[in-house]
């Protein structure tokens, strides 16, 4: 499968693609996951590139993910900025001594993760949340605004009730890694991410969100 | 693989379906299933408000990363000139330390007169402290933001080398070009001084009644990361006891004699309750002493606390988290007697509910009506039902729970470290984990009998559960794990989880044997002899 995204080409090896009716903008990013293709214009294919060349690729794609990633354990913007940095050097030199990795990104979440816990020098808790933060406005129309306010409300309320866990499983989930890649990079087993999300779900069910 | 065309996929199979890993026949299933399609749909429909949440509500909120990401290259470049410069920087640091020491020397030699200006004053007391010889394998502690670290006054080894590279203190203190090695010296401390263009000295003399008299050499400056430096030397033998670094982004960082910081009332951290180390490194007896005094208050089992050695080995580091003031206090005086032990709590507890990963989310109202309606017949009514539900679940999270006890005793006592151990030890590590078999045993019971009305008379075939043969409990005890998990599993999905009838009374008919596992498992552990 070909997908056409600007002016980039992106080959998807695999045939099923979560999410795939769901988010378009998702099965973009996710085709940067799995398979990052030659540039068209540049002309040349995954095969040709130099390993600089490819985690230049997975540096720009993923680098805010990985941000962002961090952030959510709680580590500070120019730190977390630093330890995203690292883990890209980290994942060059490591293909440069000839290093195989099946998926960069899942690796690469792994990383972040292990620096996560070395920076609280604990298990840090994945999003500790409030669920009475400031939400950002929305529609200037008071009584659209007012229906998606409490729309949006009770996505966080519901979402707060998630536990650490659950809400580390969602959310590597929705950045596209399979099971047994989240199961690799929280360091747990795949049947307890399996019952992480499968809890994860009932619990956003029985509070009307999905 | 479905054993038969009306069997709904389990959640592992929905997952690699999602995954594109099932094969052809399973996924077929799913066309026609309008429950598993539910179930997906579902998953995808969570996935989906996640994606809003993380997106549209908390992103905006998130703070962008502050400065411009640079080039790849960039960042491989600087790695590498710091990887090859290191070794030049320390020996520059060196010789600039013995070239200050010397030229301090002369200074004071020759120009040297009572009352002179404090800079005159910090460099003669910084060289007398230069030339103290310091004691092997002293402890500092560096405290910044709250965290604590413990590590060796001199790092030598090449893993706490590495190490530095990735810890942002290390990282600050090399930008200032200040030993991250040996920061608590006064070496270091001139070192620094010496290559500073601009700076401002002050000495003060600090009197305590219980530990006599102190310089305290202060150097300010406009120039480089590191702001302000501060020494506290010992007036008996200029021993430097503890420094202050004041950096531009990374605020203050404190780093103390660790032994010293225990003798004096340390500033009120919840980060730090306790810290004592001492010269002998750390052993696994350490370790099982520790296990041995948490179990004494129930701690060791279901909570979240994390027992390990620290890096250079030198504590066992006792880490907690999202627990109570009233249980931090209780760990600390259990722990308060061992020595080597080093106590970290998290930083607030106050706002935090404890975090209970495992704990059973209870509800089954989406069990298939006929066998709810049987379950509730055979238990008395529904809320019978409900109530053994709770009790069940209870059970089942507190063997798995039981069971990671057991793989903390055989990961930290693996059979040659449980060899070396002395004979009242080895007693000790059988006594833990007698308790922790008796506990699983009871539980167990409690689970049979609660689960007794709801299963058939068991098959003889299937066992009474004799004991797994493995060389070693320790080779027992993944076993264990799996079996425990695995029963935990199969009994959510059983009275909380939602499938149809067919699969409800198989899952029911699968319980017995998962229980004989775990029996067998359990029975693995029981010590020889008991």
């Amino acid at each position: 499968m070909v997908q056409r995204s600007g002016s980039t080409w992106f080959c998807l090896r695999r045939k099923n693609i979560f999410f795939s009716a769901v988010d378009k903008r998702l099965v973009a990013r996710i085709s940067i996951v799995w398979e990052y293709a030659a540039d068209a214009d540049a002309g040349r294919s995954p095969a040709r590139m130099t390993i600089h060349d490819r985690v230049t690729q997975i540096y720009e794609a993923e680098r805010e993910n990985i941000y962002c990633y961090l952030l959510c354990f709680g580590v500070p913007a120019g730190r977390a900025q630093e330890l995203a940095q690292d883990s890209f050097v980290k994942l060059f030199l490591k293909m440069s001594r000839g290093d195989e990795i099946d998926n960069p990104r899942a690796w690469l979440f792994r990383v972040a993760h292990n620096f996560a816990l070395r920076f609280h020098e604990r298990e840090p808790a994945f999003e500790e949340l409030d669920a009475n933060f400031q939400m950002p406005g929305i529609s200037p129309n008071p009584e659209c605004a007012l229906i998606e306010q409490q729309r949006r409300s009770a996505l966080v309320r519901a979402i707060c009730e998630l536990s650490p866990q659950q809400r580390n499983c969602l959310h590597l989930r929705v950045q596209g890694l399979r099971y047994r890649e989240i199961a690799e990079v929280i360091g747990i087993s795949t049947s307890a991410v399996g019952e992480f999300l499968r809890r994860a779900v009932a619990k956003l069910k029985e509070s009307k969100i999905a | 693989m479905p054993s038969n065309s009306s069997a709904h996929l389990s959640d592992d199979q929905l997952a690699r379906f999602e995954d594109g890993e099932l094969p052809e026949p399973e996924s077929r299933h799913l066309k026609n299933c309008t429950e598993c399609g539910t179930r997906l749909d579902d998953l995808r429909a969570a996935a989906a408000a996640y994606l809003e949440y993380r997106d549209s509500i908390r992103g905006p909120l998130r703070p962008p990363a502050p400065k411009q990401w640079p080039r790849l290259e960039i960042l491989i470049e600087r790695h590498e000139k710091a990887n090859s410069t290191t070794p030049f920087r320390w020996r520059l640091a060196l010789a600039l330390a013995t070239a200050g020491s010397l030229v301090l020397a002369l200074a004071v030699m020759f120009l040297h007169k009572p009352g002179d200006q404090p800079s005159t004053r910090a460099a003669e007391l910084l060289t007398q402290a230069a030339r103290v010889e310091l004691p092997q394998g002293r402890q500092i502690s560096v405290r910044v933001h709250g965290r604590v670290l413990i590590r060796p006054a001199v790092l030598t080894s090449v893993i706490s080398e590495r190490q530095r590279d990735i810890d942002d203190v290390g990282m600050a203190f090399t930008a200032a070009h200040y030993s991250w090695r040996e920061p608590l010296s006064a070496r270091s401390f001139q070192a620094w001084r010496s290559q500073l263009k601009k700076k401002r000295d002050s000495v003060s003399i600090i009197r305590q009644k219980d530990q006599g008299e102190s310089y305290r050499v202060r150097t300010d400056t406009s120039s480089g990361v590191l702001r302000s430096a501060a020494l506290t030397l010992r007036a008996q033998d200029f021993r430097p006891t503890d420094g202050s670094f004041e950096f531009e982004s990374l605020g203050t960082v404190e780093v103390a004699e660790a032994f010293a910081s225990a003798e004096r009332p340390a500033p009120r951290s919840s980060s730090a309750v306790k810290e004592a180390p001492t010269e002998k490194p750390a052993g696994a007896e350490d370790t099982l002493h520790v296990l041995a005094a948490l179990d004494r208050i129930g701690a060791d089992v279901g909570e979240p606390i994390d027992v390990f050695e620290d890096l250079q080995h030198h504590n066992v580091v006792v880490s907690a988290n999202g627990i109570s003031a009233e249980r931090q206090e209780q760990i600390a005086m259990v722990l308060k007697p061992l020595p080597r032990v080093v106590l970290h709590v998290g930083s607030d507890t106050s706002s935090t509910p404890p975090e209970q990963p495992t704990a059973p989310e209870k509800y089954s109202v989406n069990i298939p009506a006929p066998l709810r309606q049987q379950f509730e017949d055979r238990l008395g009514g529904a809320v019978a039902f409900q109530e053994a539900t709770d009790r069940i679940l209870e059970a089942s999270a507190s063997v798995v729970a039981q069971a990671h006890a057991m793989e903390v005793l055989a990961r930290d006592f693996a059979p040659e470290t449980e060899a070396h151990l002395r004979a009242q030890d080895r007693d000790l590590l059988r006594e833990l984990r007698e308790n922790h078999v008796r506990e699983l045993e009871r539980l167990m019971a409690q689970i049979q009998t609660e689960l007794k009305p709801l299963l058939a008379p068991r098959d003889t075939t299937a066992g009474q559960g004799s004991a797994d043969t493995a060389e070693t409990w320790q080779a027992g005890v993944p076993n264990l794990v799996v079996a425990a998990q695995e029963m935990d599993q199969a009994l959510n999905r059983l009275l909380a989880g939602s499938y149809s009838q067919s699969s409800g009374e198989q899952m029911l008919r699968g319980l017995t044997s998962e229980a004989v596992r775990l029996e067998s498992s359990i029975k693995s552990q029981e010590p020889v002899g008991r």
